[in-house]
């Protein structure tokens, strides 16, 4: 009967194991379900008590009765982000049709593994290098300082995406193209887009995700403007996740208010562009 | 180097000048951070990593840094969040792979992936607004009044900026990023050997257990992608540490790392001598580790997927 008891055995340890895998996943869940939910009550609650111009007014002083408003940081980060997310975008996509095209050349590889490294590099060093370049040359921080900061660090994100979007065209219409006659590049224009379109698309609107949440490359390079909406590209301006970040660690009560406000709308900014970029490529059917 | 065509070769070397950036950038990154480091690395010279020291001065001789502390800070901070997202991460990866019904895998996996999109901002808010107090009413003061004599919990919290609660939601933090590896390593494992586990009446938990044992190359892959992007982050650590330069095992203690000491001293660094190039000094050190990890353990992924093929 020993083999019953080992059954026995085997089935209470599975039975322990699994319940301790569920409480455990569980657990993990609940902290993100939970963040989501507070900083979308606060922040409503902020919304609902700034009032429209909470998107269209400057930010307060300390002192202020009413919360103001996140314009110039809503303005800087969209300026920003766009200008990041275009040359991040092609530098990414050029070097990501080099590696797909000619994946045994020894360069093809080098720059492969160093664009999947990059992502190791800390955006706060990346940060420092924009300060001591740009913005040491420039005498100011400004705009366009951040911007280059942003794409720095967006860069690795768009390969990524770019990469296995190109990868994932069947061979067989690579082989086509190519016993067409066409060239790599005619290929690449009338062949690969079409067919990869949605999951580049995808990977942009990611990129652009990741670039317009990061707050450390913008700490020493975009400034802190929080009197005026946009200067100009060469001078400083503001940031959404910049803003949220300097005001949480201010002690003062409405500055709290304010990040709480601004975190949400970054917050539903984030998942929207998440649940757009999967739901286009959830419709690829190949 | 060889092409099948002509034309072949003028794209290769058309698209070359663009495809080096990357390799140029990461080059002259470390260069740049390296040349403006250099002031505090010819004046303190190892002692800059040895002693804790942080004494600023208009005159240039008075000046002392020493980074032991944030140095020590970041490593204490990275392996204890990593040692609590690791766990979590590896079960919310097979619960949600494996042993869910679909419907509700499907929720808890694209849950999982938005929340890796969030800005790590929005997670330091969260902490520094929301964990924190919480977390010091309800499980810092009763393990101090209990377990005071425990080396790691002896000390009084405060305001519950620490290096627990730092570390907490720096795991928390982590963990869509590391569930999303290690489920990406359990899709990657041949379906054979699952079908396999099956029908020799394999259990859940046996099941669980011979895969993780197929997984662990990319487990500690995982794990060393996490702890270089823990021990790179700045934001959620400037919100939640607490910031202060002392040294403890008591991990109610506010600490710093190196990217917290940074963001907080960095606007008022420019004022001193040796200051700056000190904060260059640490965040030299701080690439060169991340980027170690991040390509150790990129190649361990590569070579555990071309093994699983």
């Amino acid at each position: 009967m020993s083999e019953l008891r080992y059954l026995r055995l085997r089935k209470l340890k599975n039975a322990l194991m699994l319940t301790l895998m569920l409480t455990l996943a569980f657990l993990t869940f609940l902290p993100l379900l939970l963040i989501i939910g507070s900083i979308t009550l606060e922040g409503i609650k902020v919304l609902l008590k700034a009032g429209v111009s909470f998107f269209a007014s400057l930010p307060p002083k300390p002192t202020d009765v009413s919360l103001g408003g996140i314009a110039p940081a809503l303005i800087g980060s969209l300026i920003s982000s766009s200008i990041a997310l275009s040359i991040a975008a092609s530098i990414a996509f050029i070097s990501a049709f080099l590696t797909t095209e000619f994946p045994n050349n020894v360069i093809s590889r080098v720059v492969e593994v160093v664009f999947r490294s990059f992502s190791g590099i800390p955006s706060l060093a990346v940060g420092m290098f924009v300060y001591s370049t740009v913005v040491v040359f420039m005498r100011t921080q400004s705009l366009i300082a951040g911007a280059v900061a942003l794409s720095i660090v967006g860069m690795p994100y768009a390969y990524v995406y770019f990469t296995s979007a190109l990868r994932s065209i069947p061979e067989e219409y690579r082989e086509a193209a190519m016993s067409l006659g066409m060239s790599r590049l005619k290929a690449l224009r009338y062949v690969y887009l079409g067919i990869s379109r949605k999951y580049l698309l995808s990977g942009l609107l990611i990129t652009f995700a990741k670039i317009i949440g990061d707050t450390a490359p913008l700490l020493f390079t975009i400034g802190f403007v929080t009197n005026a909406y946009f200067m100009g590209l060469d001078k400083p301006s503001n940031a959404l996740p910049l803003l949220i970040f300097i005001y949480a660690l201010s002690p003062y009560e409405i500055y709290h208010s304010v990040a709480l406000g601004a975190a949400f709308i970054l917050l539903v900014t984030l998942i929207a562009l998440f649940e757009i970029a999967h739901a286009v490529v959830k419709e690829v059917r190949l | 180097m060889f092409f099948k065509s002509k034309p072949d070769k003028i794209l290769f070397i058309s698209l070359l000048p663009f495809s080096l950036t990357s390799l140029a950038l990461i080059v002259y990154i470390a260069l740049t951070l390296g040349w403006e480091a250099r002031e505090a690395f010819l004046r303190f010279g190892v002692k800059l990593f040895t002693e804790n020291v942080w004494r600023v001065s208009e005159i240039p001789e008075y000046e002392s840094y020493g980074l032991l502390s944030p140095l020590v800070g970041s490593i204490y901070v990275s392996i204890t969040s990593v040692l609590i997202a690791l766990p979590l991460s590896i079960s919310l990866a097979f619960t949600s792979a494996e042993f869910l019904p679909k419907n509700l895998s499907k929720i808890v996996s694209h849950l999982t992936d938005v929340m890796g999109g969030v800005p790590t901002v929005i997670y330091g808010l969260w902490g520094s607004l929301f964990l924190a107090p919480v977390l010091r009413d309800v499980f810092m003061i009763p393990l101090n009044r209990y377990l005071w004599f425990i080396p790691l919990f002896s000390c009084t919290p405060l305001t519950g900026h620490s290096i627990l609660t730092a570390s907490v939601v720096l795991a928390v933090a982590s963990v869509p990023y590391m569930t999303s590896l290690v489920r990406e390593g359990l899709a990657m494992i041949p379906f054979k050997y699952k079908e396999a586990l099956y029908s020799i009446g394999a259990m859940r938990y046996e099941y669980f257990k011979v895969l993780t044992g197929m997984l662990k190359p990319y487990i500690v892959a995982a794990t060393l992608l996490g702890f270089s992007r823990v021990l790179g982050e700045t934001t959620i650590v400037a919100l939640t540490i607490g910031n202060s330069l002392k040294i403890s095992l008591c991990v109610f203690e506010p600490g710093s790392t190196i990217p917290s000491l940074i963001a907080n001293q960095f606007e008022s660094a420019g004022l001193y001598k040796y200051a700056l190039p000190t904060l260059f000094a640490g965040s030299l050190v701080l690439l060169l580790i991340c980027l170690t990890l991040t390509y150790v353990g990129i190649q361990i992924t590569y070579k555990w997927r071309e093994s699983m093929l």
